[in-house]
């Protein structure tokens, strides 16, 4: 394992987090967990991350827009999207802004382990696990 | 007076005739997204069904009992508002909801291309080339989450009674001219549409308790009502859910009687490879809707290695479940590894057909089989055959029947292979004609045979024979095998048109 | 009743034509069903047609060779003919043929009595009966024993395969694999069978009572493959005893055609049965017929001792001794086939209902409303 894979997951209910970080971390992911769109997208300003994964229902900022300003800063930023709310017309809306991929919940972490695979590969990185590492 | 649906695609301008229709006519109004919020807060994830749809691959699969909750959620929903008064309701194609109900008014919006474009580029800030390809997506989706759920083709014009284009019509006109034909009188409602819509209602209710209901909310349920008496089918398999089901029902209004009932038949279909898209899975369907039977599926892998029959189940309908914030746990490596994806196709598509009556897998001897196959099930029909998979075709062919006749000690129902099951029932004309021809021969040979006994027995035994015996031998090693062969085929085809090959 | 051509053929009648048919049906319906057995009934009841000894041998033969040619074809359709087993055998049964047409002629020349049946004397005939009773007792008691056994040991109700395990843990290469069988056997204990069964089949005509559970018993092979491949070896031998009996003169077609008329229907019958009867009573009713034929030939024992001298009991007793062993293996025969035939329409009757089932459309049910 040479490389880790830097993530940033932010969903408005902590207990997201809480399950995901642990579950991405133990394929190779190095995760940095927010609850609140601004703090997010300032860090999202000072670091590049490699994926970026979000929810689209949140209080100030919802998702799109954070995909919107992720896509305006690092075109090559992986954004994932994870909704309760999914409908045809906003998955297509995020795909068509360039989200990576679109995940309704409720999903097993293996599903978003299996995105974050794909995605890493499309980056050409290849320390990632599709399954975790005892 | 009706309830008006109004079907039309995102971005096109059927959501606001339908909201303008709504306020002309002083309707209720009721859309799509408020029916997807109710069945989310009831713990039904459209969104799951939604996203399915966008990732093509996965469509049918694992989405089937969603997609039931969903149009229950969407049924009792509308029902509930209409039964308050007049509605209209916006959607995608809401009226599938509703069959047999008569003071249903169905439209359809087609939108103004250019209009629609300059709306999704501005609404969403994409640029044309994204957003024409947006359009064309989600068109696209629509259509697919239509077919999936409803069944239909979107764009079947004999399913809606109108269809206005917005091309020329301006959005004001065209709502004024729903609302006269909204008052006709060929809209309105009978004692006897009431009737069927209370029925739906009444119907969905009780599908959306028996699947929020923990105890009841994996069994495969079939609800029927008719004249306020709910009838719930379970197969067999899950009959330690009757004496729930009454309980979980509780007094749904307007139920005046609650019958369950295992379903009638049951058909237990036994094979080591189970495909959805095959010829046998066709028949078995097939029989089991003539007879409203159940379907139980047992994949069965003789001699491999031994195991206890493990249930396979078709991926519980997801829930959304408070304290997890829609993040699930992983499943145990384990469970993936129990059956093949093509046996829960199968199995999902007989859930699909409202017609699974559950599945397991099984592997080892045939102790092992036997132990899968539940004594307390009144099975009507088993089905087996392709089994034995990594012997050669002959040796299958023998051991599945022997596998079958086996299975008599133990199951009192037929046992059929698929041969069986899609045997032609008539003889073919050409073998007829054959079977004819060697009838014919048959009985000239008897007759020169027995007609001539004295030339032959001297061939075979007397004069003639003492100067060339060879000739008897000659005679014996050809007319054995021809007689045989011909008289043979003429059984053959007999036994055939007996049904006894 | 004349005979023709110095009393070698009998004159045909309707009555006696129609005995001869149904007497193939008999052989034919447990020939198919147990899997050889034809013989046994077949011969004697001819000779109580009148039809001497030597020629109720040829001629069953002849019709031998076209029915189990057409039997091996069946069970060939049905899956159950592993033809490299079959023609393995073969190749030693052809030299046990020959052993035991040395044995049974040396004893015949031996002479002693005056029997008739079978063309021997009381020595051969005595020699073909303990050899007949010997093997016999021994298949059917194990067939029976294994047919009756309480159903709770490991195996099901498949056939016992602890000899079959034991032998296949015998050092014996080369081993070879039979496809259709599915089993793994040494070749030189499928040579001996062979051996063995050629010797039987040309001292008694009953190589098949031994080879097929020999098959099964002793190589694990399933029921149904050993019928349709002891069949198949006996196809051939069966050619070849044809062939040369007419050589010899013994045939008499019309009766070969007679018997073929009714056994060939008969076996079609009862490799039907193999198919729709459970395999437990496949073997149950297959062991008793033979049994039935041990103490058929039992009660005829005193007889060739006596014609030996080798017992002492009034000469009156000896009709009726005979008589109730032929009477006793028509019991079986005719026992066994109608058993047979009662199990098989049975089957077919409840088949026919599922069939007929199938066609009647129920009503649709509505469809599952939201």
């Amino acid at each position: 394992m040479s490389e880790r894979l830097s993530v940033l997951v932010l969903d408005d209910e902590p207990i997201v987090g809480r399950r995901l970080a642990p579950a991405l971390a133990k394929v190779g992911c190095d995760v940095e967990v927010f609850e609140a769109p601004e703090p997010a997208l300032k860090r999202i300003q000072e670091k590049e991350f490699q994926i970026v994964v979000t929810d689209i229902r949140m209080e100030d900022i919802d998702g799109i827009e954070v995909l919107e300003k992720v896509m305006a800063l690092h075109p090559r930023t992986k954004v994932i999207m994870i909704t309760g709310y999914a409908t045809v017309e906003v998955a297509r809306e995020a795909l068509a802004k360039g989200a990576f991929d679109f995940i309704a919940k409720p999903f097993k972490p293996q599903e978003l382990r299996d995105v974050i695979a794909r995605a890493a590969e499309s980056l050409g990185f290849k320390g990632i696990h599709e399954t975790p590492v005892e | 007076m009706p309830i008006v649906f109004v079907s039309g695609v995102p971005f096109g301008g059927g959501e606001r005739l339908a909201k303008e229709l709504a306020r002309k006519l002083g309707y209720a109004f009721l859309d799509r997204e408020e029916v997807v919020a109710r069945a989310n807060e009831s713990g039904i994830p459209v969104g799951k069904l939604e996203v399915a749809l966008v990732k093509k691959p996965a469509v049918q699969e694992r989405m089937v009992r969603l997609r039931d909750r969903y149009l229950a959620v969407a049924t009792a929903t509308i029902c509930e508002k209409a039964a308050a008064g007049n509605l209209v309701y916006y959607g995608r194609a809401g009226h599938h909801l509703l069959p047999g109900v008569g003071h249903v008014l169905r439209v359809r919006v087609v939108p103004e291309p250019a209009r629609r474009l300059e709306t999704v580029m501005e609404r969403l800030r994409l640029p044309r080339e994204k957003a024409e390809k947006f359009i064309r997506d989600v068109d696209e989706d629509i259509r697919a989450w239509v077919r999936f759920v409803h069944d239909v083709d979107m764009e079947d014009l004999q399913k809606y009674d109108l269809v206005v284009n917005l091309e020329k019509l301006s959005l004001e006109n065209a709502a004024a001219a729903l609302c006269s034909i909204a008052e006709l009188p060929d809209f309105r409602p009978t004692p006897a549409s009431q009737a069927a819509m209370q029925e739906r209602l009444l119907r969905a209710r009780a599908r959306i308790r028996l699947a929020l209901d923990e105890r009841t909310a994996d069994a495969d349920l079939t609800v029927r009502s008719s004249e306020g008496v709910l009838t719930i089918t379970y197969v067999p398999r899950q009959a330690q859910l009757a004496p729930l089901i009454p309980d979980v029902l509780g007094d749904l209004p307007g139920c005046r009687e609650i019958r369950c009932t295992m379903a009638s038949t049951n058909i237990l279909w036994i094979q080591e490879a189970f495909r959805p898209d095959s010829g046998t899975y066709r028949e078995v369907n097939e029989l089991a809707r003539r007879w409203g039977a159940a379907v139980e599926l047992l994949q069965y892998r003789a001699g491999g290695e031994e195991g206890e029959a493990v249930p396979v189940e078709v991926a519980p309908a997801a829930a959304l479940k408070a304290g997890t914030g829609g993040v699930e746990d992983d499943l145990p490596e384990a469970a993936a590894g129990g059956a093949d994806s093509s046996f829960e196709r199968t199995l999902e598509a007989l859930v699909q057909e409202g017609r699974s009556g559950g599945g397991h897998t099984v592997a080892g001897g045939r102790d092992r089989l036997v132990g899968a196959i539940s004594r307390s099930v009144p099975y009507s029909l088993v089905v087996v055959d392709n089994l034995f998979l990594d012997k050669a075709p002959a040796a299958r062919t023998r051991m599945t029947r022997e596998l079958a006749m086996f299975l008599t000690d133990y199951v009192k129902a037929p046992i059929l292979s698929t041969a069986d099951l899609s045997s032609k029932l008539h003889l073919g004309r050409g073998e007829v004609l054959k079977a004819a021809a060697a009838g014919v021969l048959v009985v000239l040979l008897y007759c020169a045979i027995f007609l001539r006994q004295e030339g032959l027995l001297s061939v075979l035994g007397g004069e003639a024979h003492k100067a060339a015996p060879w000739v008897a031998s000659v005679l014996v090693a050809l007319l054995a095998p021809v007689v045989s062969v011909l008289y043979g085929n003429l059984l053959a085809s007999a036994m055939k048109w007996l049904k006894m090959d | 009743m004349p005979m023709l051509l110095g009393d070698l053929f009998i004159h045909l009648t309707w009555a006696n034509a129609l005995a001869l048919v149904l007497l193939g049906l008999v052989g034919g319906v447990i020939s198919g069903f147990a899997g050889s057995g034809a013989a046994f009934i077949m011969t004697p009841g001819m000779m109580n047609l009148r039809v001497p000894g030597v020629v109720a041998v040829g001629s069953n033969m002849a019709h031998r060779f076209g029915n189990n040619m057409m039997g091996a074809k069946r069970h060939a359709g049905l899956g159950n003919v592993d033809k490299r087993l079959s023609i393995l055998l073969l190749v030693t049964a052809v030299i046990g043929v020959q052993i035991a047409v040395w044995i049974n002629s040396t004893l015949f020349k031996m002479g002693g009595g005056e029997g008739n049946e079978g063309g021997g004397g009381a020595m051969s005939n005595l020699y073909i009966s303990l050899i007949f009773i010997g093997v016999l007792t021994f298949v059917g008691a194990f067939m029976l024993r294994d047919a009756v056994r309480p159903r709770d040991s490991k195996e099901g109700s498949g056939p016992s395969m602890k000899l079959a395990n034991m032998l296949s843990r015998l050092p014996l290469p080369p081993y070879i694999h039979f496809p259709v069988a599915d089993v793994r056997i040494s070749l030189w204990l499928v040579l001996l069978l062979g051996l063995v069964v050629g010797f039987l089949d040309g001292t008694v005509a009953i190589g098949g009572f031994l080879g097929v559970p020999a098959m099964i018993y002793l190589f694990g092979v399933p029921t149904t493959v050993a019928t349709g491949s002891e069949l198949f070896m006996a196809m051939f031998g069966g050619a070849w005893g044809a062939i040369s009996y007419a050589y010899q003169g013994f045939v008499d077609l019309r009766l070969s055609c007679l018997l073929l008329l009714g056994s060939l229907m008969g076996v079609y019958i009862g490799a039907y049965g193999t198919k729709v009867v459970k395999e437990v009573l496949v073997r149950l009713v297959a062991s008793s017929i033979i049994l039935l034929c041990v103490v058929s030939r039992a009660v005829a024992v005193p007889v060739y001792l006596r014609q030996l001298n080798f017992l002492h009991f009034s000469e009156g007793w000896e009709p009726w001794l005979k008589g109730a062993s032929t009477a006793i293996l028509f019991a079986a025969g005719v026992g066994g086939a109608g058993l047979v035939l009662f199990y098989v329409v049975k089957a077919t009757l409840e088949r026919r209902k599922v069939h007929a089932t199938l066609l009647i459309r129920k009503p649709e049910a509505e469809g599952a409303g939201g």
